[in-house]
């Protein structure tokens, strides 16, 4: 249970991570965890019992032992693979907890529109998310509730090709992230550190004593000094190829980050002088919240190369209540229902106006109509049991 | 000596908290789905820093901890009545056992909202809704289930706070001696008997109660979340009868 447990939000976390970040987790799950479980247990089973003193006197090897392990190898193993998967596994919460947050009446209405051109609108992470609670894998950080709705395959087979850089970005989940690799890397460093000063490069086959009740200066040795010293060695280059590929993978998101400002400053030069139509009409209920979400977030990005727009969606929530949210809600739902009813009695064609929008946006209205029924009777059943 | 039968049989049991760290995991995380935000940080911070350090690494320190322990004379008996004097429970025993009642009071929010499910399963029935939301659904923390969930916060804290205190007490601290002085029956006289491997059993002892009173701060932090949100809620936004608390953070 112990290791499986640690592995299974490592496999979970995958899913966030960029290429050089699934490499780091699995030479991290493969070379560390499991070298320190199978080798931990069967070169370290009898390092004290078999760590033998050149004395009778009762109670000296306890001591000298105690003396040369503090802290025995293995144990320093799993603290480090502990601590240095904490700042991404805090990753992965915070991750969860702010897609989890993120407006649902706007996902729902942006994914009706089944664009295939809109990077923003497939959200491979929380789909992600949803098959892994659908094969009933669940674990405590990530165990959020998101309504678990069946999306289609062909945008799920574009967003594959997607780096996960796009997809950290777009969720505005950049900052934290390489927040988290930069914590990694300072424990790396911190637990290599410590290492070297605890146990240097090499386990000496034979220690001297002089603690009391040993009578003098005494001989110990140590059990399997050999195979223990290139135990060490192999986890000392695992622990720097980890440190490398981390920071890789900080060098991979910082080029990136440049490369996407220079296409995306190019792009606006090329293209500053067309309007766009959807502006015009800021009453089409399908291209509505994908457009003014496109302007908002053409205007974070450009604000901030990095991709400043997690805190500054972050912070859009924070001061509406709950309870405001939901009315708000209602209020453009009901907007949409009007404004689909105006269209379709006019007979005039929107902006994208291909038939599967428009079965599209009924289907919308449909479910808009379902919802308001769902939360009035909600809302009554509540007041029925408070009552 | 009724309380080396009471303990030896609590060994046993705990020999069984083993291999039921599973099925405690899938009951948790079922619980889980309920909580607050804080709630499912403690949870987390639970099972990876002291359920998992539990079982992968202390167990394996304190493994020979009667073998090796050695008492500086020949007369037969006196090292077992010396490790049993000094060592009425272990540190892994009472670890389990805190472990296991500091996850219980979360089974508590389990039940209540099984029994919500199923009152009204039967009113929506009725209606014919649907059902499968019904399981699916995200229940807001109010009403007799803010109560429940305070009191499984409180018992945390008392379980956590009570335990750390008997350990505390039991071992005159945290740190782990490196001779004992033993003179019980039938040792000849004052002996000295050597603990096996002390520095590591501290290192341990220290880092198990640091996060236990991690967690400490933890549940008190979303107790105080919980009593502040429902007196803002049950103070502003009267005029929408907003009873409940939507926590879905």
């Amino acid at each position: 249970m112990s290791w499986s447990f640690l592995t299974r939000l490592l496999d979970e976390i995958s899913n966030h991570s960029t290429f050089v970040g699934k490499i780091w987790l699995t030479v991290l799950i493969v070379f560390r965890i499991v070298l320190t479980a199978v080798g931990g247990e069967t070169i370290y089973y009898d390092e004290q019992s078999k760590f033998v003193c050149n004395t009778q006197q009762p109670g000296c090897e306890n001591v000298c032992y105690d003396a040369f392990a503090p802290l025995s190898h293995v144990r320093f193993w799993i603290f480090q693979v502990i601590m240095i998967t904490t700042p991404t596994i805090m990753y992965l919460g915070f991750a969860m907890h702010k897609i989890a947050r993120m407006d649902d009446s706007e996902y729902r209405a942006v994914r009706n529109r089944k664009s295939k051109r809109m990077p923003i609108v497939s959200r491979g992470a929380v789909r992600d998310y949803e098959e892994a609670e659908d094969n009933g894998e669940e674990d405590p950080m990530i165990a959020e509730e998101i309504e678990p709705e069946k999306l289609e395959k062909p945008d799920k087979g574009a967003e594959k090709k997607h780096d996960g850089r796009r997809r950290i970005l777009r969720d505005g989940l950049m900052k934290v992230y390489v927040c988290q690799l930069l914590w990694r890397s300072a424990f790396e460093v911190a637990f290599l550190f410590g290492q070297y000063i605890m146990y240097g490069f090499e386990v000496i086959p034979s220690y001297v004593c002089t603690r009391s009740p040993c009578p003098h200066t005494v001989d110990c040795f140590v059990s399997r000094p050999t195979e223990k010293t290139i135990f060490l060695i192999i986890m000392y280059v695992v622990s720097f190829m980890c440190l490398l590929l981390t920071f890789l993978e900080i060098i991979h998101l910082g080029i990136g980050g440049i490369r996407d400002s220079f296409r995306r400053r190019s792009a606006l030069n090329a293209r500053s002088g067309s309007a766009h139509p959807t502006r015009a009409e800021p009453t089409a209920p399908p291209g509505y919240h994908v457009s003014m979400k496109k302007e908002k977030l053409k205007r974070q990005l450009r604000d901030s190369p990095m991709g400043d727009s997690g805190r500054e969606s972050f912070g859009d929530e924070g001061p509406s209540s709950t309870e405001l949210e939901r009315l708000r809600r209602h209020l453009k739902r009901a907007q949409q229902h009007l404004d689909l009813a105006y269209q379709i009695d006019e007979g005039s064609p929107s902006r994208s106006s291909s038939p599967e929008v428009n079965t599209a946006a009924q289907t919308a209205a449909e479910q808009n109509r379902l919802n308001f029924a769902q939360e009035k009777h909600s809302e009554t059943s509540e007041k029925g049991i408070h009552a | 000596i009724p309380l080396t039968y009471f303990l030896w049989s609590t060994d046993a049991l705990l020999c069984a908290c083993r291999m039921s760290w599973p099925a405690l995991h899938t009951q948790l995380v079922g619980a889980n789905r309920h909580s607050t935000s804080l709630g499912k940080i403690w949870l987390s911070v639970l099972f990876i820093f002291r359920v998992m350090v539990l079982v992968v690494a202390a167990e394996s320190v304190w493994g020979d901890e009667q073998t090796d322990f050695t008492c500086n004379t020949l007369q037969p008996g006196c090292e077992n009545v010396c490790y049993d004097q000094f060592f009425p429970v272990s540190h892994i025993r009472l670890w389990c056992l805190q472990l296991l009642f500091v996850s219980t009071p979360t089974l508590l929010i389990t039940m209540h909202v099984a029994y919500r499910n199923h009152r009204d399963k039967k009113r929506l029935l009725q209606v014919s809704y649907k059902l499968e939301s019904l399981k699916k659904r995200k229940l807001p923390i109010a009403g007799p289930l803010w109560w429940t969930y305070a009191f499984s916060i409180l018992c945390r804290l008392l379980f956590e706070g009570g335990f750390m205190y008997a350990l505390y007490v039991l071992y005159d601290g945290f740190r782990m001696p490196r001779l004992v002085r033993c003179d019980q029956w039938p040792c000849p006289n004052l002996v000295d008997c050597f603990v096996s491997r002390p520095t590591e059993k501290t290192i341990f002892t220290v880092f198990m109660a640091t996060a236990s009173s991690l967690c400490m701060v933890l549940n008190m932090a979303e107790l105080t979340y919980l009593i502040a949100k429902s007196i803002q809620v049950s103070e502003g936004l009267h005029f929408y009868r907003p009873k409940q608390v939507h926590l879905m953070l």
